[in-house]
């Protein structure tokens, strides 16, 4: 009975993650999106069902169990460390002064903005408020990322700034996160060096280990950076810390070493984005609370504006002296206000270590989904970098001539 | 009347009747033509490598596309040119003709999903309003 009930769960959220997967591709959203919307859906669907005791439904079978639990913690330890690992080294060297400038500010302000809003206007407990700083202090590269492909900044020398600057606001982020709730004692000291000297020999040492065995089936190199993963997580976790931090310093760590293993990112990416990181988006939006979110409209508001005019004013003045037009450091500042998976990664640590309560859990996940929309069109409407006509007709020949890849079209297309 | 002519195609069977369409009118005007697709990817992702899986799978697409609208056209004695960008549908049409100072964007009817359309609109109807040529709408 026990078994069979195990796998129903697994089938129900595996269900949900099968949905969400076709109904990604079907409306052109990203898969991540849909899986917290779902979630939210299911979440609040099944609640509402227990509570009329629909054909006796209880809402406890959709609870993530301690195995759900697990899968979504590695989802979301491995989504930070692939985050960490996305970085072109040499793009912090490059303009490492503007990166550093901009990023840390893009972390600070909103950081110190959003955690007195909630501190000192909302009422909300210190811890709860520190939560809600780190939440809404997070940029997110991927949203960052995508706008750029589309505007073909990725390739200038703005958008390679912007970037860089992205990952040192995430990494604020996770320090924050990591430093904030951690225990001051001999824990955190023995996960500080043994964190110091992982990072130090990890890179030389995975290089050599992937280039003795990466053409393995069973993929020992993989085997190994969750090994490093799980170890150097179970002692942030030991020092009341978070294990997202090491993985997100690991990803940095051995960014260099996986850009030349695109082999290995490509199955490492599909065992992701298959089976683990669907719990962990799933788990994220089951636990939002929409009666929760009526109550905390105003907030909500609020809240966003708060984290967008603190970005305006950590960023705007620092792109403007780094050179920056105007039209482009406004598109920056805004760029820089998105934020999705680093936010949620945060309300869920506080939600799950009781730092924050259900409703607040809500209000501060809806403000980092509305966080990675509303800004992106706002940049996108408005303050878009004007392109030359000249630019754009090179942009489109490239793409053009581009030569075939070795992936094949998914329905060829067919004139009759 | 017609020396440069644009088809939007996307692949669907509207857009086949498009490149029918805008094939037989530059064979008859002698005119050039230019088939230009647009790939449309999702802005809010999770992940960077989620955004190079889509691009990569979109620009695939799109290419097969282009080389067959390309061999289509020349069937017919017309021979085309062939571009992809990226973007939102309606702007980069619009965008694009006025670089190339097209006279004619032929394009289909539906495009968006019927929830997207009501929120954006569609492309058909921003391009018509917004195009400083002559549009024709392909049913």
């Amino acid at each position: 009975m026990e078994t069979s009930w195990t796998w129903g769960i697994a089938a129900v959220w595996l269900g949900l993650a099968l949905v969400a997967s076709l109904l990604s591709i079907r409306f052109k959203m990203s898969v991540a999106l849909v899986e917290i919307l779902t979630g939210i859906v299911a979440g609040n669907l099944s609640l509402a069902l227990a509570r009329l005791e629909f054909l006796g439904f209880q809402h406890w079978k959709l609870e993530p169990n301690e195995w759900i639990k697990f899968l979504a913690g590695f989802g979301s330890i491995l989504l930070t460390f692939m985050a960490g690992a996305e970085i072109e080294p040499s793009l912090l060297r490059k303009s490492l002064k503007a990166t550093f400038s901009i990023g840390f500010a893009s972390f600070l302000a909103p950081f110190l903005a959003a955690t007195a809003y909630a501190y000192y206007v909302s009422g909300w407990e210190w811890n709860a408020s520190l939560i809600c700083g780190i939440a809404l202090s997070t940029t997110s590269v991927a949203v960052v990322y995508a706008v750029m492909v589309e505007t073909g900044l990725n390739e200038t020398e703005l958008g390679k700034l912007i970037l860089a600057a992205c990952f040192i606001t995430d990494l604020g982020t996770v320090v924050a996160l990591g430093a904030c709730f951690a225990n001051y004692n001999w824990t955190l000291a023995l996960f500080a060096v043994v964190a110091v000297i992982v990072l130090w020999l990890a890179p030389g040492f995975v290089n050599w280990f992937f280039s003795r065995y990466a053409t393995h089936m069973s993929e020992p190199g993989v085997k190994f950076v969750f090994f490093v993963l799980f170890a150097l997580g179970s002692l942030a976790a030991l020092a009341n810390s978070e294990a997202v931090l090491p993985a997100y310093l690991v990803g940095l760590g051995l960014a260099g070493v996986f850009a030349r293993q695109r082999e290995t990112v490509r199955r490492l990416r599909t065992t992701v984005f298959a089976f683990l990181t669907p719990f962990y988006f799933l788990n994220a939006g089951m636990k939002v609370y929409l009666p929760a979110l009526w109550a905390g409209l105003g907030l909500i508001v609020i809240l966003l504006a708060v984290k967008i005019m603190a970005k305006a004013i950590g960023v705007w003045p620092l792109a403007r002296m780094f050179g920056m037009g105007a039209r482009e450091s406004h598109y920056t500042t805004l760029l820089m206000s998105t934020g999705l998976t680093f936010g949620t990664i945060s309300a869920l640590f506080g939600l799950n270590n009781h730092y924050i309560d259900e409703a607040q859990y809500s209000i501060l996940v809806t403000v980092v989904i509305a966080s990675a929309v509303a800004p992106t069109v706002i940049a996108q409407t408005w303050f878009k970098p004007r392109m030359e006509p000249a630019d754009l007709l090179e942009r489109a020949t490239e793409a053009a001539l581009r030569p075939p890849s070795d992936s094949s079209s998914e329905r060829p297309w067919a004139t009759s | 009347m017609f020396n440069k002519i644009l088809a939007a195609i996307d692949g669907s069977p509207t857009s086949e009747k498009v490149l029918a369409v805008a094939v037989d009118i530059a064979a008859r005007y002698g005119a050039e033509l230019i088939a230009l697709s647009v790939a449309e990817l999702p802005e809010v992702v999770a992940m960077v490598d989620e955004v190079d899986e889509l691009r990569q799978s979109a620009d695939e697409y799109f290419r097969k596309i282009g080389e067959a609208a390309v061999e289509y056209a020349r069937s017919r004695g017309v021979k085309p040119r062939s571009f992809v960008v990226r973007g939102h549908a309606a702007s980069e049409i619009i965008r694009f003709a006025e670089a190339e100072s097209v006279d004619l964007i032929v394009l289909g009817r539906q495009g968006h999903s019927r929830i997207a359309r009501f929120f954006l609109g569609s492309t058909t109807d921003r391009v018509s309003e917004h195009c400083h040529c002559t549009v024709m709408i392909v049913k």
